[in-house]
């Protein structure tokens, strides 16, 4: 064998082994290899021959304020992510990564070289040509440290961005990690030559492009002339901020709105009307968790935290607020019970309001002692419903429990960023978690975790699981990695719930996948 | 007449500085930081930096007198600022949405003046036992349903069940007249009932008032017409108390759209002020504060100058209210 | 005492005292001031009358019609929504009697200097008044909740502040025009001393007034909460208003109907009684100004 066929069959295994790490990374019960090449059918690509019908969007208590793909601050923004935006990977509707800008990609051996060759003729809704200078800017703009983007902590370990021609990429990691492509599904390829003008514009290479925008209110989306994937399905996409979640159903139900998004749980029976359907992801991994500050006193010690979780009646909660649809997390685990990742050994959290006594006494949190939850106002009621369980629970063992609602912005500059000291807090909130367990882990890691957190031991096997690319010898990793959290509980995991989305009857092509996040760029008309 | 009118604007001015001020150094005191807000929750692992980057492009590293002079100082030349979420330029937001403000607060004030002044009227020439009891009793219960609960009645009722009008968003009355009315039609009706029932309240008192002077009982023994004596001389000496409270409405309107707003998701002013308290996004706030402040004195102002109009008497003495 | 002072006094008196009898002659008053006790005293009453624990949680009873056990059913906790209700009724009462109390003597007090101090002084107090006036309460009240939370306390505290201002600009007006009034210039000519002056004659003269503007500020004050309630900003749990009641009841709108309705219509009626009170009260103690 030549040296250059040597190198070849190495890249072409290589190929093999990072695709197949990739998707298996989601799913690993489908453990096909498929190497990331433009032959397979590609999500991106849209099937119509013309655009046609305008689908209205409802979002509530919130609007959409910003466009800016690499900075996202609102979770109902996510849509346009895949609308007017594309990655150089992006998850097909089974959590798998997929080529979107990128055809293809190889890593060196170690897992610290990977190259990538871009789409050619892709081409921004302005009309220029988006190239590997486009690709190589975006991710360095997502690890500049003046930029707050949602994606920066997942691509720390990226040391160099070169350009190989004009459809080339080449990544150098100082790690090494199997799992680039999955992490670049979210930097999204905008037009940094305007980064002022992005929040405004939100100019991207995606089926769509605004139309007209009225911030916090309404957005309009419209296709795309330049579209390298076919012609976009729909004629108009509107979203449509309403101002509470009945209103929004009210009008769900009125025919009014298409799709809405974020539907209460005591809802649901209500926005069935006329054949409308609900969004059914591959798999949930969104979480309802209730975050502690790990450092201050009661719950810098483990045992008022284990104790915590005893207190918390999940069964009750789920029933009560989520009427029942949802997962328990009896092992306290950010990775849902229902994933193949999950431990099923773990010792559950079973709800024992003596043990939760006992516990308390031995961490020295005596009774009388007052807790505060500090959650959201006019958002989340169900966190409500869960919190005057605890509280009544809490009373029952002789604690009490202070629940505090707050408009957005107290809620969240008590507790955010991560650093900040809140003792005796229990703060709600939702964990949009990814389906691979590495980045589902690194919302608990230190210098992400609000709940300040720090384990070594923990620390050094997320790292160590990263750069291990034989999914059996991973999977180990995440079960020592699950008994060490399931252990400290530096969050408490009450369920793994998705978004409810419900749709009207005649809309297709609308999915959900696995962190809650909804895709329009195939939603279309039955004709 | 001169002399009175520049002391109001002066003092106007004054109002305005004042409430500017009152607005910056309240939305200062309270919790929460834009910087934080704008970054939201979902990213984790931000960099000190980056808080930092955001504070200065904001502006929010000066100290607060500065802050607030460079406000001012941007204000006098036209300059409103950018909001701090979507960086559009303050003007474009509120110009972009006061015509959803202007159009539902107008119409309300017709529906408000439409069911009052005839109200009023009727009953005073009608002067039936029943139609009297029903008027009280629209007035008490129209004063007495908060906007919300009126809204949400309506939204059931004719969005829902009955579908003939839309519940909610805003159509461009340029663009398309017609249709645009009719989505404000539901908003406006629920705030024009809150509107009409304080103006049919303070109406039927005054005329209860006038009825008694001596010119009417002069009126009257001339053998004219009840109609006639109510429609030419009852009325208007009626209206003249009524004008202070439909000043006083007039000015605070934009304060009682926010809930209407709200509730019919409708893309106005009140929906951008409860936004920008939320995201605490001061320029937006200070600047629409200004605007409700500024519509508020200068209604007044109007308020005051019309009653010298309608009552010769007060142009020289100036009573207190 | 002098003979002219003693006189007018009297007559006053006579006035005020005939006042409450002929208030209670009035049909619509005197159903309004039933509807107001009852209110009160199941209100305070509650924990003596009330057929439940306000938070006792029963899981196998959630969202009941009303029924007999339950009259008006129960919330999204199986908690007895006509114990909750009574219970409500003592925060939003408790709530909107205090904020009308702090409102009234805050305000009275700040329109009586500003009558009293011509010049920059009373001008000054005048023109913040104005000021504060001019901004929408809504607004005033959100960004004030933001800054104090939401307990019953800051609520009190913060609704009283709202209502000041207006308070403070009906003061004054009557006050000043108590001042051009006969007995006023009797009482002054006489050489009563300052303080008897605002205590004994003017204080009391200007009450039905002030008395009169405190049921509309109690109406108020019950409406504002409500509307703070609505975005979450209210009572917080498991303590209940009847704002937060009807809000709760709102996002469960389509799980029971009935929820909302009962809230509803208890705000609906206090807000009615107290601004009909108020109304009637002004007729019969200021005809000249009603």
């Amino acid at each position: 064998m030549t040296r250059a066929r040597r190198l070849a069959a190495i890249g072409v295994l290589t190929i093999c082994v990072a695709a197949a790490i990739a998707s298996m990374a989601a799913a690993p019960s489908k453990a096909t290899a498929r190497a990331g090449t433009a032959t397979q059918s590609l999500t991106s690509l849209t099937g119509c021959k013309a655009s046609k019908g305008t689908l209205t969007y409802g979002i509530a208590g919130a609007g959409i304020t910003a466009l800016d793909p690499n900075t996202i601050a609102f979770a109902g923004q996510e849509p346009l992510q895949t609308l007017l935006y594309d990655g150089l990977t992006e998850y097909n509707s089974k959590m798998q990564v997929v080529p979107d800008l990128a055809t293809s990609w190889t890593s060196s051996p170690d897992l610290t070289v990977w190259k990538f060759k871009l789409r050619q003729g892709v081409r921004y809704a302005t009309g220029r040509n988006f190239t590997s200078t486009d690709a190589r800017a975006n991710i360095l703009r997502v690890l500049d440290p003046t930029v707050a983007s949602q994606a920066q902590g997942d691509l720390k370990d990226i040391r160099s961005v070169r350009t190989n021609g004009k459809w080339g990429l080449i990544i150098r990691l100082g790690h090494p990690s199997a799992l680039l492509p999955t992490a670049l599904i979210n930097v999204k390829m905008s037009d940094t030559t305007n980064v002022a003008a992005l929040n405004t514009t939100g100019n991207g290479t995606g089926p769509y492009m605004v139309g007209s925008f009225s911030p916090g209110q309404t957005l309009t989306v419209v296709p795309n002339p330049h579209y390298w994937g076919g012609t976009a399905c729909l004629a108009q996409i509107d979203f449509i901020r309403e101002p509470d979640t009945t209103s929004m159903v009210t009008d769900f139900k009125a025919g009014k709105l298409g799709m809405v998004w974020q539907v209460p749980p005591a809802d649901i029976p209500a926005a069935k009307t006329n054949g409308s359907t609900f969004l059914t992801p591959s798999g949930v991994s969104g979480a309802h968790v209730w975050e502690v500050d790990t450092t201050s006193p009661p719950f810098n010690n483990v045992l008022a935290r284990q104790a915590l979780s005893y207190a918390i009646d999940r069964k009750a909660m789920i029933g009560a607020a989520f009427f029942g649809l949802g997962t328990p997390s009896y092992g306290n685990e950010v990775i849902s019970a229902n994933s193949l990742f999950y431990d099923k050994s773990l010792t559950p959290y079973t709800f024992n309001l003596t043990k939760a006594k006992q516990l308390f006494a031995e961490a020295g949190v005596a009774p009388g002692t007052t807790f505060t939850y500090w959650a959201l106002a006019g958002r989340r009621d169900e966190w409500i419903t869960m919190a005057q369980i605890l509280q009544q629970d809490l009373q029952k063992i002789g604690f009490n429990l202070t629940i505090v609602r707050s408009d957005v912005s107290t809620w969240l500059s008590k507790f955010y960023p991560a650093g900040k000291s809140y003792p005796g807090y229990i703060i709600a909130n939702y964990f949009s978690l990814p389906p691979d367990p590495s980045y589902a882990f690194s919302q608990v890691r230190f210098g992400s975790c609000e709940c300040n957190w720090k384990d070594p031991t923990f620390e050094a096997l997320a790292e160590k699981a990263i750069g291990t690319p034989d999914v059996a010898a991973r999977t180990k990793l995440y079960y020592k990695m699950e008994a060490i959290e399931s252990q400290q509980s530096p969050v408490m995991v009450i369920a793994h719930q998705t978004n409810i989305v419900a749709v009207q009857k005649g809309i297709t092509g609308a999915w959900e996948d696995a962190q809650g996040n909804v895709h329009l760029e195939g939603a279309r008309f039955a004709s | 007449m001169l002399r009175y009118l520049v002391k109001r604007l002066v003092t106007s001015v004054f109002l305005l500085v004042l409430s500017s001020i009152l607005i910056f150094l309240l939305l200062r005191v309270i919790p929460g930081d834009p910087t934080i807000t704008k970054l939201g929750g979902s990213i984790k692992n931000v960099n000190p930096r980056a808080i930092e980057a955001i504070r200065h492009q904001l502006g929010l590293d000066r100290s607060l007198p500065s802050q607030y002079v460079h406000w001012v100082g941007g204000v006098l030349h036209g300059n409103f600022g950018r909001s701090y979420f979507s960086q559009f330029p303050v003007t474009t937001l509120v110009s972009e949405r006061i015509g959803a403000t202007l159009e539902l607060t107008i119409l309300a004030m017709l529906i408000g003046l439409l069911i009052s002044v005839p109200g009023a009227a009727i009953g005073a020439i009608w002067r039936n036992r029943w139609f009297d009891a029903f008027l009280s009793g629209f007035t008490a219960i129209g004063v007495a349903t908060p906007a919300f609960v009126t809204g949400i009645i309506l939204i059931v009722i004719f969005g829902l069940k009955l579908k003939l009008l839309p519940t909610q968003g805003y159509v461009s009355f340029a663009n398309h007249p017609f249709v645009s009315l009719k989505t404000a039609l539901l908003p406006a009706i629920t705030l024009g009932i809150a509107v009409a029932a304080p103006i049919l309240r303070i109406l039927r008192a005054s005329i209860t008032d006038v009825e008694t002077a001596p010119f009417i009982r002069t009126a009257e023994g001339k053998g004219l017409f009840r109609r006639q004596v109510v429609v030419r001389h009852v009325l208007p000496n009626a209206a003249i108390p009524a004008l202070t409270t439909v000043g006083v409405i007039v000015g605070s309107l934009l304060g009682g759209a926010v809930v209407v707003e709200y509730v019919f998701a409708r893309p106005g002013l009140g929906t951008l002020m409860v936004d920008s308290v939320f995201q605490r996004d001061y320029g937006v706030l200070q600047t629409l504060v200004l605007l409700a402040a500024a519509a508020f004195i200068f209604t007044s102002l109007v308020v005051d100058l019309l009653y010298g109009v309608v009552d010769p008497r007060l142009r020289t003495v100036r009573g207190d209210e | 005492m002098s003979a002219a002072g003693a006189t007018i006094e009297l007559a006053l008196d006579r006035r005020r005292r005939n006042a409450f009898i002929r208030l209670v002659r009035r049909p619509p008053a005197a159903l309004a001031a039933g509807v107001v006790l009852v209110l009160v005293v199941g209100a305070a009453a509650a924990p003596l009358v009330a057929p439940y624990k306000p938070n006792a949680i029963n899981f196998t009873h959630l969202f009941a019609p009303p029924s007999a056990t339950h009259l008006f059913g129960t919330d999204e906790l199986g908690r007895d929504l006509l114990t909750r209700v009574m219970y409500g009724g003592r925060t939003s009462l408790e709530i909107a009697a205090a904020a009308t109390l702090i409102s009234m003597i805050a305000g009275t007090l700040w329109g009586f200097v500003a009558a009293f101090r011509k010049g920059w002084v009373g001008e000054t107090l005048m023109r913040i008044a104005d000021a504060a006036m001019g901004m929408p309460v809504i607004l005033l009240g959100l960004v004030l909740v933001a800054a104090f939370g939401a307990s019953t306390t800051s609520l009190i505290v913060i609704l009283g502040c709202l209502f000041a201002p207006a308070t403070a600009r009906l003061a004054r007006s009557s006050l000043l025009s108590e001042l051009q009034s006969d007995y006023y210039l009797a009482a002054v000519s006489v050489g009563a001393s300052a303080r008897r002056i605002v205590l004994g004659e003017l204080l009391p003269n200007t009450l039905p007034v002030l008395l009169a503007r405190a049921t509309l500020v109690a109406a108020d004050a019950i409406f504002v909460e409500a509307s703070l309630s609505f975005v979450g900003l209210g009572v917080q749990p498991p303590g209940t208003s009847w704002g937060t009641l009807l809000q709760a009841g709102y996002t469960n709108l389509y799980r029971s109907y009935w929820y909302p309705i009962f809230p509803g219509l208890v705000i609906l009626v206090a807000v009615l009684a107290l601004n009909i009170l108020g109304d009637n009260l002004q007729r019969v103690l200021d005809p000249a100004r009603a």
